[in-house]
Formats: C-alpha cells, structure tokens, sequence
C-alpha cells in the first residue's frame, strides 16, 4: 500500500496564533500531572510491504541545556508505528538542515528519501516551547507543509505528536491520530492477586499515569467525547458500581449502582448521554442515561443477554451484543423506533462490536474455531475479515481517525496490548514492563 | 369416764403443744401450755391421777418437741424440695438454650460444610446434579434461618468479552437463586454479584484452569 500524495500546494504560513494559545492551554491541563507511572513499550512486528522513505533531520535547538526529549525521534517513532514510513537513519544523514535554504535535494534523493523534515524547536515567554517543522518532497524538489506548534516545558513530545499528525495528514490525506491517549486497565498478579489500576497514557505508551488503584476490578474505560473524562465500571464496594472521573482534576461521580450489573458505559457521540448495561430489571439490558436531565430509558427489552452498546456515528442507533438468537452476535437498535437488526451472521461468536469513524467498518471480536480474534465487517460489502491471527483477543478500540485497532491479547501467558492497522497490514505489541495490561480505550481527538 | 376424759385430755394437750410447735410464735407457749394444762389436772383430780396427768404432760411435752423438730424438718425439706425443683428447671432451661445453640452451631457448621462453589460448563448456566445435595443443603439452612443471608457471586472463565461474561455469571447466579428459591428460600436472603472472568481462582490459560473458573460462589453474609 502507497501513501497518497497531496496534490495541492500545502499552507506556507504558521498556523494561526489563537490555534496555539489553545494547544498551549490544552497541554497545560493535560500535562500538569505529578504521579507519573511506568511506561507501556512499543515493538513493531508487522509493516506495510513497502514503507515510504522519509527522513526527520534531528530538530534545531540552541538553548543552553539539552532538551529533556528529543522532539525529531518522537516524530520518528510516530511515523514508524503507524507502518506507512521507514524513516532513515540518522548515522546516514549527509547533513542536518534545519532552514529551507539548507535543503539540499540532491542529496537526500541520493539517500532515496522521498520525504523530508526539518524543524526547530524555540523558547517561549512563558518557559515552554515552540516547534516549527517543514515537510518537502525530495523528488519534486519542493516544500509541501509548514507549520507551528507551541505547548509548556512538559509538553515536547506532544508537540512532536502535534508534527506527526501534520505530516501524515499531509502525506496521506487522513487526519493523524498521534496525539490521542490510550486508557487501559493492569493488574499485577505476581505483586498482588488483588491489585488493579487505571491508567492514562499517550498513544505511543509514553506518559503513563494512574488514574485508580483499587484491590477489586476495574473495568470497560469509556472516553467523553472531549477527552477529558473517563466513565468506567469498579468493583471497589464489592458490587460493580459506574463512575465518571476527570482525568485531569481527579474529581469522580458515581453514576449508576443498582442491584445486579451496573457495566458497559459507552458516551453518545454529542457527549450528553451514556448508554450502560443494567440487570435491575431482571437481566442484562441497554440503557441511556441523559448526563443532563438524569433520565434512564430502557433500551432493548429481551430475556436473552444484551450487552456492550456502542454508538453509531449519528447517535441515532446503538451497537449491541446479544445471545438472543442462542449465540452472541452484533445487533443494532434504531433508538425512536426501537427496530432492532442483526448485524453479524459468519460464525458462532461475535461480541463487542463498534464502529469506525465514518461508519463503515464493523470492528468486533470474532471466534473462529475455538480461537478469538480482533475481525472488522465491511457493512458496505458485508465481508467480514480477521485482522489478527493471535488467541483471546479482546477489547478492541478504534483510532479517531479509523487507521488503527488497538485491542488486548496474550504473550507468554500475560495480558499485552497490541495495535493493527483496519487492513491488517501493520502491526504493533505494546507490553507493559510489569504486570499485565489490558481493555485499551483509544480516546477521541484531544482538541 | 375419768379415764375417757383424761386421755381425751391428753390428746388436747398434744394437740396444743403440736399446733403451739407448728406456730411460728409457739416456741415458748408449747410446753406452757402443757403445764398448765396439767396444773388444771391436779386442781381437779386424784394425785394419782395427777402424777399420771403430770407424766402424760411431760410425753406430751416430749412429742410436741418432737413434734416441733418434726415440723422445722419439713418445712426445710419442703423448702429445699423447692429450690431443688427450681434449680432443676433452670438447669433444664439451661439445657436446652445449650442444646439450641448447639443445635444452631452444628447447622451453621453443617451449612458452613456444605460445598460453596457451584461450578459450570463452558458457556453454561445450567446447575450440574452433582451440585443439588450441597445446593439443598444451602437451601434447607436459608429457609429454617431466616436472619441468614448470601452472596451468590458469578464468575466465568478468561474467553470471550470481557462485559458478556459479566453477563454470562450474571445467569449462573441467577441459575443457583431460582434453585434455592424453588427450594423454599426467600428471594430477599439472596443477592446476586457477578464478577465476570475479572476474579478467576486459577490464572492459567488451559481447559483445566477455566473449568476452576467458570463457578458461582455462595457467600454468607449473616448465618
């Protein structure tokens, strides 16, 4: 697969100031954490065939003390793991340009570069910093992007994120999805057999920070539709109870705790309602609750299990699992009408299923000869297609922007993250250095 | 005639002196009495007659003595038959609180001995015969203790999704509470939490670990 070029002139000019009053007010929130905790480390296993040569010059700095992360690699690492680009090395760079009239084309086509970029990285007023990057493209001999980005002292290797997500925008026509977060649940049976935590890192598994630490489950992290809050089910008085806590002041309200299942929680896509799972009623059912006005409708209404609801990108239907035609498989509900489809009829299994960001892709959990299975279904072609070959896959949690799934798996009998891209093609594992990780929630756009 | 009058005399002296002894104010007035019954005697009858009446009145002083120990040992013993007989039930009372108790310790014991995991096949919630003995057991303890109250938590093993499995534990805990409340239990003394595969007994990842998994829990929280 070959990125797609854009065929337009890229904007020369900075993004506009307000743009980065707002990234540094942002990053000023998202990063003013202080328990940090152990980062999760990426190994990529698996690339597209033919990776496109780029080349990320080491950024311009000329601050008197050495800057605490090195901005170029995380944009590097950024492009490498989503298994479109090879990036080159640096041990090969003839040179490290860091202004256009120091780009040399011949050179870097000699190094079969197609891509190129340079940047800088600058002090601010206020004690963080700003980045300006430039893309080119090699073989035309022209520059395709420029761009600025500013953040606080902690905020370098989101601001190197804020790059990545520009040039991939650039190269591939897609929105990058570098800058997001992952929540995730882990649990150290070696430590404790009752030790469970929330944690909140970057996409790239850096940053890592404890949201909850409870000696009961913790389960189904949930994103609000800003980012800035997580819903999720603890186990913490003895009987599963939903929460919903704010990542950055720590601040939680318990939602929901009936009797029997309190689960599920999953935020519309306008961010006002939560659909849940309660068994108040006698067994597992749907619900939503309106964040607003406190009101809970019933949903689905069957004797058979009804579970995890997923948003349609509307809002106006919501994914569900049911067993009621005897095994698990994916429905959905129109939610005025009530009309409930099946969505998913190739074998015995199907659970847990959401959509990508334009609808039309079905990212679920399949099992197929006694194995489980991260599987997406065309709904426009209806085909449905195993995007991993691992067992007791599970957990599944799509990118924004739709390129990649990140889902759980097992590696020597302990629970790793892991991420593929929607067409199976690349492929990463995400270990954790200690214990065992797992229910990866991929967040929505930070701004 | 004399005689008849002077025994019938005697009787009412011994009379006297045994009502005298078997008042509580008589101690004094027994043998008095007595006398003077025989003072009388003298006044009205031969010295023979009245050295006769003099002995009878002593006999008769005698038997009321006797007769006042007599009496003092039966009221003691009366007393002491009372307080044995109380002693007694209390004893019996105590007796039986005990054997209550015990009772009550023995069918805890007997509930507490009773198998408390209830286990299941894969992506069942039917409960397996072999289970129903320990289940009764459960059942006949809940309905004759209807202070005692339980946990019924529903476990599954690591396939599959994560919230189906809350699901799926849910139904084996409801599977176990319509067992025992068929069996007569209140529905009241029952809850139902469902853990899903989140707390598995055995880590592995083989059949023989998630067949230790797939289980419903009893758990007493009063007995």
């Amino acid at each position: 697969m070959r990125v797609k070029k854009i065929v337009q002139l890229a904007q020369r000019a900075p993004k506009p100031i307000s743009f980065s009053v707002f990234l540094s007010t942002v990053f000023t929130l998202l990063f003013s954490f202080s328990a940090w905790s152990s980062n999760l480390v990426i190994e990529i296993t698996q690339g597209v065939d033919n990776p496109v040569p780029i080349a990320v010059v080491p950024f311009q700095w000329s601050g008197d003390k050495a800057l605490k992360d090195d901005v170029a690699l995380v944009v590097d690492a950024d492009l490498e793991r989503s298994g479109q680009f090879k990036s080159l090395k640096r041990s090969l760079m003839l040179s490290f340009p860091y202004q256009t009239e120091d780009v040399y084309y011949r050179d870097w086509r000699y190094l079969s570069t197609e891509y190129l970029v340079i940047g800088q990285v600058l002090p601010t007023n206020s004690g963080g910093y700003q980045v300006d990057y430039q893309l080119f493209d090699v073989q035309r001999g022209e520059p395709i992007a420029t761009g600025r980005f500013s953040g606080g002292k902690n905020d370098l290797r989101a601001l190197g994120h804020s790059v990545s997500d520009a040039v991939y925008e650039a190269l591939t026509g897609l929105r990058g999805a570098f800058r997001t977060r992952i929540a995730y649940v882990a649990a150290d049976k070696k430590v404790n057999p009752s030790y469970y935590k929330l944690l909140v890192a970057d996409a790239d598994g850096y940053n890592a920070k404890e949201i909850l630490k409870s000696n009961q489950p913790i389960m189904s992290p949930s994103w609000s539709r800003d980012a800035s809050k997580l819903a999720y089910v603890s186990f913490e008085t003895n009987r599963p109870a939903i929460y919903v806590q704010d990542i950055t002041t720590g601040k939680r309200e318990r939602i929901k705790s009936f009797k029997g299942i309190n689960g599920a929680p999953a935020w519309s896509p306008d961010g006002g309602k939560l659909a849940m799972v309660l068994s108040k009623d006698g067994n597992a059912e749907i619900y939503v609750l309106d964040l607003t006005s406190k009101r809970l409708t019933r949903v689905t209404k069957h004797y058979g299990i009804d579970t995890e609801p997923s948003w349609s990108v509307d809002g106006k239907h919501i994914l569900f699992t049911s067993d009621r035609g005897g095994k698990p498989q994916i429905y959905q509900v129109t939610l005025d009408s009530g009309w409930v489809e099946r969505l998913t009829f190739e074998g015995d299994y199907n659970a847990r299923g959401s959509l990508t960001h334009d609808g039309r892709f079905l990212v679920l959990v399949s099992r197929h000869d006694t194995r489980f299975h991260i599987a997406v279904q065309d709904l426009q072609r209806g085909t449905m297609s195993l995007l991993t070959q691992t067992s007791l896959d599970e957990s599944p949690s799509v990118a924004p922007n739709g390129s990649m799934v990140i889902y759980s798996t097992q590696q020597g009998g302990r629970d790793i993250l892991a991420a593929v891209s929607i067409d199976g093609k690349v492929k990463f594992n995400i270990p954790a250095n200690e214990g065992v990780v797992r229910e990866p929630a991929w967040s929505p756009y930070l701004n | 005639m004399q005689m008849g009058n002077l025994s019938k005399f005697i009787i009412s002296g011994v009379m006297v002196a045994f009502l005298a002894a078997c008042s509580t104010t008589g101690e004094t007035t027994d043998a008095t009495a007595s006398t003077q019954a025989a003072q009388v005697a003298v006044d009205n009858t031969s010295l023979a007659e009245a050295q006769a009446l003099i002995e009878a009145a002593a006999a008769a002083k005698a038997a009321a003595a006797e007769a006042k120990a007599l009496a003092a040992a039966a009221v003691q013993a009366e007393a002491k038959a009372a307080a044995d007989a109380a002693k007694a039930a209390a004893d019996a009372a105590q007796q039986a609180a005990a054997n209550v108790a015990q009772q009550q310790q023995q069918a805890q014991e007997a509930a507490q001995a009773l198998a408390h995991i209830i286990y299941f096949d894969f992506d069942q919630s039917t409960i397996k015969a072999e289970f129903r003995t320990a289940l009764n057991g459960h059942a006949a303890y809940l309905s004759q203790n209807p202070s005692a109250s339980i946990v019924l938590e529903g476990h599954a093993d690591e396939r599959g999704t994560r919230e189906y499995n809350i699901a799926l534990g849910e139904r084996r805990g409801n599977a176990v509470s319509r067992y025992l409340v068929v069996q007569g239990v209140s529905i009241d003394a029952i809850e139902v939490v469902s853990f899903g595969e989140e707390r598995p007994v055995n880590a592995g990842h083989d059949s023989a670990s998630w067949s230790e998994n797939r289980r419903v829990e009893i758990r007493y929280i009063n007995y």
